[in-house]
């Protein structure tokens, strides 16, 4: 094995393979910046491309370019509030804030760290598990990702920010979103009426686009003024490397959201839309100052990008291992390897070991190359936020018509995230969190499919069949509990005193 | 702001009842979940109505009105949205590119060299890495459609 790591390291550091690699990465990361622009459509765009190249200079370059999407996601969702890919939208919840505050060099510098170090930790975590991961992969279910789902849903009454109430509100009517269309399970179709545009369901980047985005441009419009609302720029060099700082201080956060993601990563279906909020989530339940999540965390900042990114370990090592795809980019991944002729599964680490290894190392690599890249950027990015605000309005109009538009290039979607805009404003207005609703959103259609699968493949007692979902589910209750019980003693004593003030 | 919210929850409350209307007529395995999330969602509503209404009762007069200012800008900012998506809709994806930034920036006052640099930069930019690298379909507008046919 040893060899073959070898074999990996010195392919993509060979002097042949290094411009592509940064030609690579530097692709990735335009597309990631670039609303419109989707990993996956971009792979599926350079798939004829690839199949005249030798296969392991393909899919290096593949991967490497996959690698930097995200990353270069995250730098739109910190300066503009607007999602470059929809694995960067719990990044935007505190790293817009920051942004806002004047220190978009702080979040970017954290979010690049975050992803690097969250990045080198899947890839290697990984790399350890191969003797076990099948047995780990295989053990996962519908009953187990049902109650993943359900774990992930029990955090919209720990993540909105003041009323519990309102979070649940919001959380269950994003649920219901998820609902519309064509019902997998019956054929049936529901909510969407004669529009033939909902049949299919709502797509995720418009509505985020619409939800977060557009009221960002309004507030700006109302305010006229540039997105960082501070006198003074603080956005020198000091500043960046203050947030890759802010990593190593939270780093026990940095590991177990990593760790999180990575096991995410492996379980099929389920994407880095899913993992992020898992580890925002994570994140806000175990942080001293929860109450600061959605005004400027920095912790906030490093779950997300931190567990996004170890994911990837988990995902490519799920994809080339088993030919199990946790997402669209994968199965894109999955169509190269095809297209050039390997079929994925166990042969890959039998037959194709040095192939294998030159992929994760491969992904590393893009991912670090696109951290240190973004990291030397980042000073110069945190500058757009002071660019006046009737300049960035027009510009950030445009982002969002492109983002829409581009998902499907339907025009329809483009009209959605506006109406979603203006129902996004209201939210805003009137403190329903906005961020419980995407997570209803996104979780919901996952709860129902494999609830209903698992109950018929297993019956009503579908859940006392599975020791891992029993186990999800007593995380679950723990979670709600604890933050009840958390603050309790808070609430006990501030009657005692309020009702000794009374008597006194 | 306290009339506003309690207005806003009421309408939330109306669609989930429409909502709750659309399920009922559903097949069983087509409704148990959303009849569970809308149950559990209009218990909730129902409850913030009551706390927003008393709380309204309790302070209502308090509140401050709102400046006839405040109003107009938010009249402006509807206004430019609607028109965002009217010229979307007539001029398609490179009439709004050009046109959208020129006009916002003269509408703001801001100078003519920046107004037409802007708006010929992003159409540049829109077109030549969209349309003419990527060779991505952007939406040519209803009247050129028509024009087309």
């Amino acid at each position: 094995m040893v060899e073959a790591v070898v074999h990996g390291i010195t392919y993509v550091f060979n002097p042949h393979m290094l411009p592509w690699v940064f030609f690579g990465v530097i692709i990735g990361l335009v597309v990631g910046i670039l609303p419109g622009l989707g990993g996956a459509a971009t792979l599926a765009i350079l798939l004829p491309i690839i199949y005249t190249l030798d296969p392991t200079f393909a899919l290096t370059f593949l991967i490497v370019l996959h690698a930097a999407v995200s990353q270069g996601g995250v730098v739109t969702s910190i300066l503009f509030g607007v999602p470059g890919e929809s694995v960067n939208v719990a990044s935007m919840l505190d790293g817009y804030p920051l942004a806002k505050q004047g220190h978009a060099g702080r979040a970017l510098g954290a979010s690049q760290m975050a992803s690097m170090l969250g990045a080198i930790f899947g890839g290697v975590v990984m790399a350890c598990l191969i003797p076990i991961a099948r047995p780990i992969i295989l053990a996962f279910g519908s009953p187990e990702i049902f109650m993943m789902a359900i774990l992930g849903i029990s955090f919209v009454a720990i993540l909105g920010r003041g009323s519990a109430l309102k979070a649940v509100i919001t959380g269950g009517l994003g649920i219901m979103l998820a609902f519309v269309g064509i019902h997998s399970g019956t054929g049936v179709l529901r909510y969407a009426g004669e529009i033939m545009h909902f049949w299919e369901g709502f797509q995720v980047v418009p509505v985020f686009m619409g939800l977060f985005a557009i009221p960002e441009v309004i507030d700006i419009m109302l305010k006229g003024e540039s997105i960082a609302k501070v006198e003074q720029a603080s956005v020198g060099w000091r500043d960046v490397w203050e947030g890759c700082k802010d990593v190593f201080r939270h780093w026990t956060l940095m590991l177990r959201c990593s760790a999180i993601g990575t096991a995410l990563g492996l379980v099929p279906g389920v994407g880095g839309v899913v993992s992020q909020f898992i580890c925002y989530g994570h994140a806000k339940q175990t942080s001293k100052q929860p109450q600061l999540f959605g005004l400027g965390n920095i912790e906030g900042v490093i779950a997300p990008e931190s567990g996004n990114n170890a994911k990837e370990g988990g995902s490519l090592f799920a994809a080339l291992a088993f030919g199990l795809p946790s997402g669209a980019a994968m199965v894109m991944i999955l169509a190269a390897l095809m297209v050039l002729g390997i079929r994925p599964g166990p042969e890959m680490i039998t037959q194709h070991l040095n192939l294998f290894w030159t992929l994760i190392v491969s992904l590393i690599v893009g991912n670090v190359l696109s951290s240190i890249i973004n990291i030397l950027a980042a000073r110069q990015l945190a500058r757009i936020t002071f660019i006046k605000g009737n300049v960035l309005v027009p510009i950030i109009i445009l982002l969002v018509i492109l983002g829409s538009y581009g998902i499907a290039n339907n025009i329809y979607d483009v009209f959605l995230a506006f109406a979603f805009g203006g129902i996004g404003y209201l939210m805003k207005t009137y403190d329903y969190p906005r961020v419980t609703f995407t997570i209803g959103f996104v979780l919901g259609d996952y709860a129902e499919r494999y609830f209903l699968v698992s109950f018929a493949s297993l019956g009503p007692d579908f859940l006392l069949k599975s020791p891992i979902a029993l186990v999800i589910l007593l995380f679950t209750i723990l979670g709600l509990v604890g933050r009840s019980v958390r603050g309790l003693p808070l609430r006990f004593f501030r009657r005692l005193i309020s009702k000794e003030e009374e008597e006194g | 702001m306290r009339r506003g919210n309690l207005i806003f929850t009421i309408a939330l409350l109306l669609v989930s009842i429409l909502l709750l209307r659309a399920t009922l007529p559903y097949p069983f395995k087509a409704k148990l979940f959303p009849l569970i999330i809308l149950i559990t969602v209009l218990i909730l509503l129902v409850i913030q109505i009551f706390r927003e209404a008393f709380a309204l009762r309790e302070k209502g007069a308090a509140e401050g009105k709102k400046g006839d200012s405040f109003r107009t800008k938010h009249l402006t900012i509807g206004l430019w949205m609607a028109g965002t998506v009217l010229m979307l809709w007539v001029l398609g994806f490179m009439g709004t590119v050009i046109l959208l930034p020129f006009l916002y920036l003269r509408f703001e006052k801001e100078s003519w060299l920046l107004s037409i640099t802007l708006s010929l930069g992003c159409g540049i930019f829109f077109y030549g890495l969209f349309g003419y690298l990527l060779k991505m379909p952007l939406y040519s507008g209803m009247i050129l459609e028509r024009v087309l046919g």
